[in-house]
């Protein structure tokens, strides 16, 4: 009982130290917040530009956008809070991050402010909006009815299921630019809506940082293979010699190529499997031949989406890959030798491609239409 | 006219007819042992607490029959040969004590009352009218054996008999009650029950210094460990199986006079959680169910605290859409998270108060009305939100699956205070109220057991054993924490 007795005096005593504002200063009443959903950054002359766009729920609020230019990200966003029309902006539920292009440029500033605050969290997806600013996209995306957050939410589904698939994270940024000096991010641009006049966003491959800044892009199916590379590529329907297949999986290994104790170059080798699921033109998939035809157009496609990716990221010296930090894992001891040459070595290493296919289902079109009761 | 000193302590019709002046059911009859005159006898009873016929039969027809008797026999004599079996009775004892005459009295024996030697033979005739065994009402049998305790305690014991037929199951019985003299019986399979629970449930039992022991919980606040705190030190069952399988568990049981239930010591906390029919059923759905009573207790102690905790300080915790679903449905509500969800509880023990109180038709109507008012109507007004009817229902529901009456309502008192800390420091207030109450439990003890046993064993597979209901083939041994010397419950681990 004593102890008893100790214990709620030393939890009273503890309501006179500071650790008791802190906690009491964090009580907010739920109702009154306003859930941001949607952050946009842009650079400004001289400070920055925030923007966000908060989520649509069922009480049936209106979506509240805004924007703010400030000095730093922190400022804006104070600002922002002079601004909010009721109740306290709330930053922990960010499920967005659009970096307009000129925000990019220096995005390393925009990560390092990520990283420190508390309130967003490190798992948020982050895009790089190309060739514009975030602002305009997050304030007017989605028209009067709609909202960004949902035009987001939509295509981050995409992106995962049916384009490129790796979908990197803030947190999944930070760490390939602290590990490699590079990161992809993933880019989208503006666009008008094709069923209504409002504002909607793409996906656009994906966005190269190297050493905080923007400095190129990997476009088109290329980034299927930058996404096998990183973690696995999505459910993409691509068109091959007529046929359209769907990717099943799209996985890439890299062997590097020793000259005695020097790294002579690397070896890539890129596996797709796909099925098909379109056919435009007839081909009896049921022979071989015709069927090697398709793979080894296929495996061709998947080759030259992986060197367009090498070329961006020889040609940038970006390497967003990760080839580097792949040497280190698997030869620690012979990167000790070769990383102080790394970024001069990078750019100009030969790396020899290899890339193979296989159709694993054809769903009918093994036999077409017009070749239905021969044999 | 008494021929006895009116004041003597020695047994007699005068000290009795003093002894129970104004009970008027205090019965005494002079007869004559054989009709022959000369000597009267005094057969002494209460009406209603012993049986008529058996009084009139098995006492007073041998008593007064003329010849079974010896003719001018001496009353030592006479006291003898009644003793020795003139009078059909199983039970007998010789009294020479006015105190021990006025008790057997009031237990439901007869007395035959010899004035001049100042002694009294005792007969057991005790009627035998009571509520018959019958199914259990609370602990509900399935698959189980259907024969409830009753209030009578031979019946209780003789329950318990016919389930462990072996002289091993000792029986000790105490009287408890200054004024009520209630019998109480410890039981116990000797080798299985550890002597030392044994001789301390007595020495507690017979320390009892009180006017009567007349309820459940009077008997749990004197021989508990640690009367203060609110959770159930004993455990307890109206199911006779139940209570023997306890038994040979180790565990040493009470059954009180007058209370149809069984208690058994020592209790602790993973024994509340099981039930009787856990062991009817196959292990993998009793494991299962038993798994989720302990996430019941989980959710109807915490979850009213966090949902406070998470909605008025760590909103970041919540998925987008879960927060956004809360804040919508928090539009417009005057009150905080903590309030609603304090008002709600309180709402709900309101109502289950008023359930339990009024009779059953009102009763029910009451609930309806309350659940509707407090419900439907408290939400659609916007006095409360929605989340907080749903969290506070799913707590009390979770509170409900509690096998212990005792124990859900130790949570139910807990969770109040728990939903304080929550409202004043969230998570870390009600992690600190979690601590507090672990700290507490751990320092329990029931019995020489502790109450955590055996989520506390040494052996780190107490908590398997405490959440899960293991095969018979696996559970071989009693506790060693509860159990004495002889611990093999099985040989060849239960195989064929």
């Amino acid at each position: 009982m004593r102890r008893a007795a100790a214990f709620l005096l030393a939890l009273a005593l503890s309501g006179l130290s500071g650790c008791s504002r802190a906690l009491l200063g964090n009580y907010r009443n739920i109702e009154e917040l306003q859930v941001i959903q949607t952050l946009g950054l842009d650079g400004r002359e001289g400070g920055v530009f925030v923007s966000f766009s908060t989520g649509r729920d069922a009480s049936g609020r209106e979506v509240v956008r805004m924007g703010a230019e400030g000095e730093s990200i922190s400022g804006a966003m104070q600002a922002l809070q002079g601004y909010s029309v009721s109740g306290e902006l709330f930053f922990s539920n960010t499920g967005y991050i659009l970096l307009g292009e000129e925000a990019a440029r220096d995005a390393g500033s925009c990560l390092d402010y990520i990283e420190r605050a508390s309130e967003i969290r490190l798992d948020t997806p982050l895009f790089v909006v190309r060739g514009a600013e975030a602002g305009p996209l997050v304030t007017a995306g989605g028209g009067e009815d709609g909202g960004i957050t949902e035009i987001m939410s939509s295509l981050e589904r995409f992106i995962e299921r049916r384009a490129a698939g790796y979908l990197p994270t803030c947190a999944d940024i930070a760490r390939s630019l602290a590990r490699s000096g590079a990161a992809l991010v993933c880019a989208i641009a503006p666009a008008r809506a094709p069923d209504g006049d409002y504002l909607t966003a793409v996906s656009r491959g994906y966005a190269v940082l190297r050493d905080g800044e923007l400095c190129g892009y990997v476009e088109g199916d290329a980034a299927l293979a930058a996404a096998a590379f990183l973690g696995g590529a999505g459910e993409k329907y691509v068109e091959v010699d007529g046929m359209t297949l769907k990717l099943i999986s799209c996985g890439a290994r890299m062997e590097p190529v020793w000259d005695g104790g020097e790294l002579a170059g690397l070896e890539m080798a890129l596996e797709v499997q796909a099925s098909v699921i379109e056919a435009r033109s007839e081909r009896d998939l049921n022979d071989e031949q015709e069927r090697s035809a398709l793979e080894e157009a296929l495996a061709g496609t998947a080759a030259g989406w992986m060197r367009e990716v090498l070329d961006v990221s020889q040609g940038t010296g970006a390497d967003f890959l990760g080839l580097g930090a792949e040497l280190e894992r698997r030869f620690p001891a012979r990167w000790r030798d070769i990383s102080p040459q790394w970024d001069e070595l990078f750019p100009g290493l030969e790396i020899e491609l290899s890339a193979g296919a296989s159709v694993l289902r054809s769903y009918g079109f093994d036999s077409p239409p017009s070749r239905a009761g021969e044999g | 006219m008494c021929a006895e000193n009116y004041n003597s302590k020695r047994p007699g019709s005068c000290a009795l007819k003093r002894v129970f002046a104004g009970c008027g059911d205090f019965q005494m009859r002079a007869v004559l042992p054989g009709l022959l005159p000369g000597r009267e006898i005094f057969v002494c009873w209460l009406d209603g607490v012993v049986d008529g016929t058996s009084v009139t039969e098995d006492i007073l027809r041998p008593v007064t029959e003329r010849g079974r008797t010896g003719f001018f026999l001496s009353a030592a004599r006479l006291i003898d040969i009644i003793e020795r079996g003139a009078v059909y009775s199983y039970t007998v004892q010789r009294r020479s004590t006015l105190q021990a005459a006025a008790e057997d009295i009031v237990n439901g024996c007869c007395a035959v009352v010899f004035d001049g030697p100042g002694e009294a033979l005792t007969f057991e005739v005790r009627t035998k009218t009571g509520r018959s065994v019958s199914e259990p009402t609370v602990e509900k049998s399935i698959k189980g054996a259907k024969d409830a305790f009753v209030e009578t305690l031979r019946t209780n014991t003789s329950l318990v008999r016919r389930k462990l037929k072996s002289p091993q199951l000792k029986l000790s019985q105490v009287q408890v009650g200054r004024e009520s003299g209630t019998a109480v019986a410890v039981m116990y399979v000797e080798g299985i029950a550890r002597d030392s629970t044994v001789r301390e449930l007595l020495r507690r039992l017979e320390a009892i210094d009180t006017d009567a022991l007349l309820s459940a919980g009077d008997l749990e606040e004197y021989i508990s460990d640690s009367p203060n705190t609110p959770f159930p030190q004993l455990l307890h069952t109206e199911r006779a199986d139940a209570f023997a399988m306890q038994l040979l568990n180790g565990r040493v049981g009470v059954i009180v006079d007058g209370l149809p239930l069984g208690f058994l010591a020592p209790g602790c906390l993973p024994a509340f959680m099981r039930v009787p029919e856990d062991s009817s059923g196959h292990f993998a759905v009793a494991s299962m169910l038993l798994f989720l009573r302990w996430v019941a207790l989980g959710l109807s102690l915490l979850l009213p605290a966090a949902f406070v905790a998470v909605s008025m300080y760590h909103q970041e915790m919540l998925p987008t859409k879960l927060l956004l679903s809360m804040t919508a449905a928090k539009q417009y509500v005057p009150l905080s998270s903590a309030a609603e969800v304090l008002a709600m509880l309180l709402s709900f023990e309101l109502l289950q108060e008023a359930g339990l109180r009024l009779p059953d038709p009102v009763g029910q109507t009451a609930s309806i009305i309350g659940a509707l008012i407090v419900g439907q109507s408290a939400v659609e007004a916007r006095i409360v939100s929605p989340i907080a009817v749903i969290i506070v229902a799913l707590a009390g529901i979770s509170g409900y699956t509690m096998p212990s009456h005792d124990l859900a309502s130790a949570i139910r008192l807990l969770r109040f205070l728990f939903v304080l800390a929550a409202a004043a420091l969230g998570l870390f207030g009600l992690m600190a109220a979690l601590a507090l109450l672990i700290w507490h439990l751990a320092s329990l003890e029931s019995f020489g057991a502790p109450y955590l046993s055996p989520l506390t064993d040494a052996d780190g597979r107490g908590a398997l054993r405490a959440l899960l209901r293991r095969p018979n083939r696996c559970n071989r041994l009693r506790s060693p924490v509860i159990a004495g010397e002889n611990r093999r419950r099985r040989g060849n681990g239960g195989e064929k």
